[in-house]
């Protein structure tokens, strides 16, 4: 199972990240909308990355009441049927990573696919500090359990 | 009829509690004869977005929680239609409806709630409508048309849904609440604020601190029907939707002799008071470990949470406890909120609250922390990181030095957030020490010729 | 020409603040074609919207905000944008390019280009989303440094927005105000701020929601990549991501042209060496999609400081000391001035005293260099116009008063300051740069950095398609110079990609024409060609000329402040070296010619109307 880790202490805050990810699913270059996001706030002088951590038993799957989302057993990635999500933003009140990305442009979840029909992810190939890898990986520990 | 349907697990309800414990039974024991008891005469859908198809958005079936395959693939048998009459606990037994008679080893009532209504005069002489099932969306659907109005008693979660779904359909709505604000459960009063500025931006006529009196159908009136406020005012309307919250459906368990309190009374492993007999869902109370006593939360996390409990000890399996915290996650139009813990408190005796306001947004964030523990939360129109609170909730994490940085994103907040989940984060792999050593940094340029030592292209 | 262009957007919304309306519509395509964006797009604009001698302090003056072509569309370093207008401190053309976030997401907001006019009646600020603009009230802002409005603006729109906005300097109309993006980004030169505090808008911040369609999503990416690890492999690049601009000033140092105590000396101290800096900092960041990372946040207050930092607040006014300088830096970002600007003026008046031209009766106190507590007071004081802050904050328009008419001794051209800490004494297609370009002394326009090199005469051949001078201190070739690096910056700054990672600013390699004719191909499936982008600078160049001339600009405004021409340099490698007049003028001449403009400077009328035909083909399009 391959999954996508950050380091936000080698994050310059460019969100070529975003932008890649976006380009890669929805043809828009748009940071908005990429499954990763660099929350930076120049002034208070942070960056880092959130993306999927891939729980192996998945909050936001738990909470998804229009069973929009669901966890891919074979490679652990949380799968969102975009034409069954509503946006009601439950799976975002119980990820604890921050990491699903609620759009409300598109009412819509936005979670990380892994990039699982590409060599390599884009958002890893896009960035220049080597702050995102993707690597073979044990399954993260469930929150609840 | 055939005799008894043996099982070695039955589960009463196919709301999500009783489907996730289903779910649970089977990741321990494959095979166990286990059976669902859908009371309703449809496919087991989700309750909250019967508004949906009330509005059209989706198709019942687009709303169904799970399908007939999911269950045949599971080996899980679900009757459908055919509610419990009677749950016999001395023999192991239920009696539906049909007569049919169920032997269970293992039960779960996991039967949900309901509408609750409120006694007010003249009450049967009004057309009065509830949202909550399917059924109640299809009587509802013919007087949704443009131009009728609606009269919405109750602004809690219900009362927002339907409102919304009836302003959707061009139905005029006034809207009252007892409460001196709207979403009294579930907000406090400045967020309260936001969500009535929008439900009133949105053409709802939102009347908080109003009870209605007396309803009364009126001859030659611009409306058929009337209600009396406590204010003295007279509100006119075609037809009423009853929206003053929910309570559990307690009939079975007060026949079997089950304790309960304003809900079924569950252990932390959701084992009822009768042995073999669990309970989880919006039928149970669970103790309210942020205000002490009991408390009944209809949501859906906690029925998933509480339903996978069940299940997996019904299993043999030894989960951990599960102590719900109070969830919302709800939009008011395209106002998104999210709330959990206390936040209904505009103060709490021993809790500090932590405030990020920005009405021109608006946005607003608040965090209610006790002894150092956050105890509830508010995020209106800016919910994007509040599962990270959710978590920081529900393990208890001491944020005591860092709630003022967390409620303004400062980066000590940053900091904090990163040291809880690094490993989470960055796995156990290599990394660069330092953005410094990603490019060596050769001192080359005294001599003024950096040129040569650019690649070939 | 549409098919040109492909599916390049280039939405425009024009805010009237006198009257308060708003209106959309799209740049014809066969402008686009002709200019592409950023600089291009808005030079083009601003001859056509606004008439000759305009004060650029009045209503009519027009503000025009636009994104390079490139620029959001995830490839390298393509963040940036250019806010034109009349420069109230030079009057003639005034044009800024930065960085940063805003850029971006000016993009993603639906817009590409914002043409302000007018003047609101209170303060304002632009709201930019979902493809709208709305003019809100901003009093509550107004007062605010450029840090508190900012984060007033993230409080109020929302942690991922955006925005560009004025401090205090800007709201006083001080002519060298700039405008602000972020801890340190600045549209720094022209005084900018000071025309957005004209017209009363303090800040303009962007939401998004819209995006920006790619034609060959999956092209563009692996292009990007292509580049990106190109660029990485780059030793400039690499040196830049580690110390960031810094590094210049021991170069300027080393040779004996670092302006020092307002240019009368020309070396100063190691303390301000970037590796001395370095120590200074906790970590390096980012503009959007930037590969480079030369930002530093440092330890003490802000982010920076840059090389035109260390030296015109540093060696300029005669402080070594590393924290004041990083110091200094902050201050004059958070009240919203430029630091080129704020250099210049200061290290000019404290020469003036010294001279004994200036007393305390105008200055009210003594000016010393290397006083950091006394630049600290001064540059409080025309942030807010208070005192003798109030002469200072005319920039060079304070000759008068400060007893220096003919400007002798300020380092200018055509009223604007000189931003590079280099001084052009030494290497002549430097001083003929600043000398020509189009808005004032500056050395972004064509600063042929490659000249301090000593790059073989094969690869010179390469670059400037013919034999050229490689001895940085004759005058010969160095038009050609000049024109060549002129011409690919143009280019840069109009698709939004930084100079940091293109040809000729700081590498001979890195990226060149054939890169952004690859990256438009892949964005938007537009068409340009080498050729096509060599004709889009031509006209640009030509463009901003044409301006200049309407605005009265002629050969003698061509020039270098006195002191090049008069006084050699005092040390190092460049010791003895000044301009000659003669061969100044003779190089200026050659320039003319290769520009095709006359003797005088002033580019041809039919050229001009060709540069202008392209409106009328849009509009019967």
């Amino acid at each position: 199972m391959r999954k996508v880790y950050t380091n936000p202490a080698l994050c310059s805050g460019c969100r070529a990240c975003s932008v890649a990810c976006a380009l890669v699913h929805f043809g828009i270059a748009d940071d908005a909308l990429g499954a990763i996001q660099v929350v930076r706030d120049p002034l208070q002088r942070y960056e880092y990355q959130t993306v999927c951590r891939m729980c192996e038993d998945p909050e936001c799957v738990a909470a998804c009441m229009a069973a929009a989302l669901a966890r891919d057993p074979e490679t652990g990635r949380i799968i969102v049927d975009r034409d069954r999500c509503i946006g009601c933003w439950m799976c975002v009140m119980v990820c604890p990573y921050g990491a699903v990305v609620a759009s409300e442009r598109l009412g819509k979840a936005i979670i990380c696919d892994q990039c699982f029909e590409r060599e390599q992810a884009a958002c890893v190939a896009a960035c220049s500090t080597g702050a995102i890898q993707m690597a073979e990986a044990e399954d993260t520990a469930g929150i609840a359990e | 009829m055939a005799g008894p349907i043996k099982t070695r697990y039955t589960i009463v309800g196919a709301g999500i509690a009783g489907i996730a414990a289903a779910e649970a039974i089977r990741e321990l024991d494959r095979s166990g004869p286990l059976l669902v008891v859908n009371g309703e005469g449809v496919a087991p859908y989700c309750r909250p977005l019967t508004v949906e198809v009330l509005t059209d958005e989706k198709t019942p079936e687009e709303i169904c929680l799970r399908e007939a395959q999911w269950f045949s693939e599971r080996k899980i048998t679900i009757v459908t239609g055919d509610p419990v009459a009677e749950l016999r606990a001395p023999t192991k037994q239920l009696l539906l409806a049909t007569g049919q008679v169920v032997a269970w080893e293992k039960l779960l009532v996991a039967v949900g709630s309901q509408p609750a209504g409120v006694r007010i005069a003249g009450l049967e002489q009004v057309p009065c409508f509830t949202l909550f099932t399917q059924a109640d969306a299809a009587r509802l659907k013919p007087l949704c048309k443009p131009g009728a109005q609606a009269l919405v008693v109750g602004i809690g979660l219900i009362g927002l849904q339907a409102l919304t779904a009836l302003r959707r359909r061009g139905v005029s709505v006034v809207a009252v609440e007892v409460a001196p604000k709207v979403l009294p459960m579930i907000l406090d009063a400045e967020a309260a604020g936001y969500a009535q500025r929008r439900l009133e931006q949105h053409g709802i006529d939102v009347r908080v601190g109003t009870s209605v009196q007396e309803l009364r159908p009126v001859a030659g009136g611009r409306r058929p029907y009337q209600a009396l406020t406590s204010t003295g005012e007279v509100l006119d309307f075609d037809f009423l939707v009853m929206a003053v919250g929910m309570q559990p459906n307690l009939i079975l368990a007060d026949r079997a002799g089950i304790a309960r309190g304003r809900g079924i009374r569950v252990s932390p492993t959701m084992q009822t008071s009768i042995p073999d007999i669990y309970a989880a869902g919006d039928v149970t109370e669970y103790p309210d470990w942020i205000e002490g006593g009991e408390e009944v939360h209809a949501h859906w996390v906690n029925a998933y949470r509480q339903g996978r409990i069940a299940g997996r000890h019904m299993a043999g399996g030894d989960p951990p406890p599960c102590e719900p915290v109070f969830l919302n996650s709800l939009r008011v139009f395209d106002l998104p909120i999210i709330t959990m813990g206390a936040s209904r408190r505009d103060a709490l005796e021993g809790a500090e609250a932590f405030v990020a306001a920005a009405p021109a947004r608006p946005a607003y964030r608040r965090l209610l922390v006790r002894d150092g523990r956050l105890i509830g939360a508010t995020f209106v129109n800016d919910v994007g990181e509040a599962g990270v609170f959710q978590y920081l909730m529900q393990n208890r994490i001491n944020i005591g030095e860092v709630a003022e940085e967390l409620v303004n994103r400062g980066r000590k907040a940053f900091e904090f957030l990163d040291e809880l989940h690094r490993q989470v984060v960055r796995g156990d792999l290599e990394w660069a020490p330092s953005m410094d050593l990603i490019s060596e940094y050769r001192k080359n340029h005294r001599h003024t010729r950096w040129g040569h030592n650019e690649p070939e292209k | 020409m549409q098919d040109a262009i492909g599916n390049m957007r280039s939405r425009l919304a024009e805010i009237d603040l006198t009257a308060g309306t708003v209106h959309y519509e799209d740049t014809p395509p066969a402008v686009v074609r002709e200019f592409l964006g950023g600089r291009g797009l808005n030079v083009a604009y601003l001859h056509r919207l606004l008439p000759a001698g305009v004060d650029a302090l009045s209503p009519e003056n027009v503000l025009i905000i636009g994104a390079g072509a490139l620029t959001g569309t995830g490839c390298p370093n393509s963040s940036r944008f250019n806010i034109t207008t009349k420069s109230p401190e030079s009057n003639i053309l005034g044009d800024a390019n930065c960085g940063g976030f805003f850029g971006p997401k000016l993009r993603y907001s639906g817009i590409d280009r914002l043409i302000i006019r007018g003047r609101a009646r209170q303060p304002v600020l632009l709201r930019l989303g979902d493809g709208r603009v709305e003019i809100l009230d901003a009093r509550a802002y107004w007062g605010l440094d450029v840090n508190d409005t900012q984060a007033a603006m993230r409080r109020d729109f929302g942690p991922t927005c955006e925005s560009i906005c004025i401090g205090p300097a800007g709201e006083v109309l001080v002519r060298f105000a700039c405008v602000m993006t972020g801890v340190k980004n600045a549209a720094a030169r022209g005084g900018m701020g000071a025309v957005m505090g004209s017209k009363r808008v303090k800040a303009i911040v962007a939401t998004g929601g819209v995006g920006l369609e790619i034609a060959d999503p999956d092209g563009l990416l692996a292009l990007n990549e292509q580049i990106k690890d190109y660029l990485l492999d780059s030793s400039i690049v690499k040196v830049l991501g580690r110390v960031g601009t810094p590094l210049l000033y021991e170069v300027s140092n080393h040779l004996g042209t670092i302006r020092t105590r307002n240019s009368q000396d020309s070396s100063f101290v190691s303390t301000l060496d970037a590796e001395v800096i370095h120590e200074h900092v906790t970590k390096m960041i980012s503009c959007h999609s930037c590969v480079v990372h030369c930002r530093h946040r440092n330890i003490h207050q802000g982010e920076g400081p840059e090389y035109t930092t260390i030296g015109l607040l540093g060696a300029n006014l005669g402080i070594g000391d590393t924290e004041e300088v990083i110091r200094l830096n902050d201050l004059v970002n958070r009240l919203g001035l430029d630091v080129s600007s704020t250099g210049g003026i200061l290290s000019w008046a404290m020469e003036l005293y010294q001279r004994g031209i200036i007393d305390a009766s105008l200055t009210g106190e003594p000016l010393q260099f290397g006083d950091y507590e006394l630049v600290v007071r001064l540059i409080h004081s025309v942030a807010r116009r208070e005192g003798f802050g109030d002469v200072l904050a005319e920039s060079s328009h304070a000759a008068a008063r400060l007893n220096d008419p003919e400007r002798k001794y300020l380092i200018a051209i055509k009223g604007l300051p000189q931003s590079d800490p280099h001084d052009c004494r030494y290497i002549k297609a430097f001083a003929l740069g600043i000398a020509t370009a189009s808005r004032g002394a500056d050395h972004l326009r064509s600063r042929p950095t490659l000249e301090v090199f000593n790059l073989p005469k094969d690869l010179l051949r390469e670059i400037y398609g013919t034999d050229i001078d490689d001895d940085p201190t004759s005058y010969n070739t160095k038009e050609i110079v000049v024109a060549t690096h002129e011409s690919i910056y143009a280019v840069i700054d109009s698709v939004g990609i930084c100079k940091f990672i293109c040809h000729g600013f700081n590498s001979p390699k890195l990226l060149k024409y054939e890169h952004f004719s690859q990256l438009l191909e892949r964005a938007f499936r537009a068409s340009f060609s080498v050729a096509d982008l060599q004709a889009v600078a031509h006209r640009i160049i030509d463009l901003e000329r044409a301006f200049l001339n309407r605005e009265g600009i002629r050969r003698p405004d061509d020039t270098l402040p006195w002191r090049y021409f008069e006084e050699p340099l005092p040390n190092g490698v460049a010791k003895g070296h000044r301009i000659d007049r003669a061969k100044f003028q003779e190089m200026l001449s050659r320039y003319y010619r290769l520009r095709r403009w006359d003797a005088d400077g002033v580019v041809p009328q039919e050229r001009v109307r060709e540069l202008l035909a392209a409106w009328d083909d849009g509009s019967g399009a």
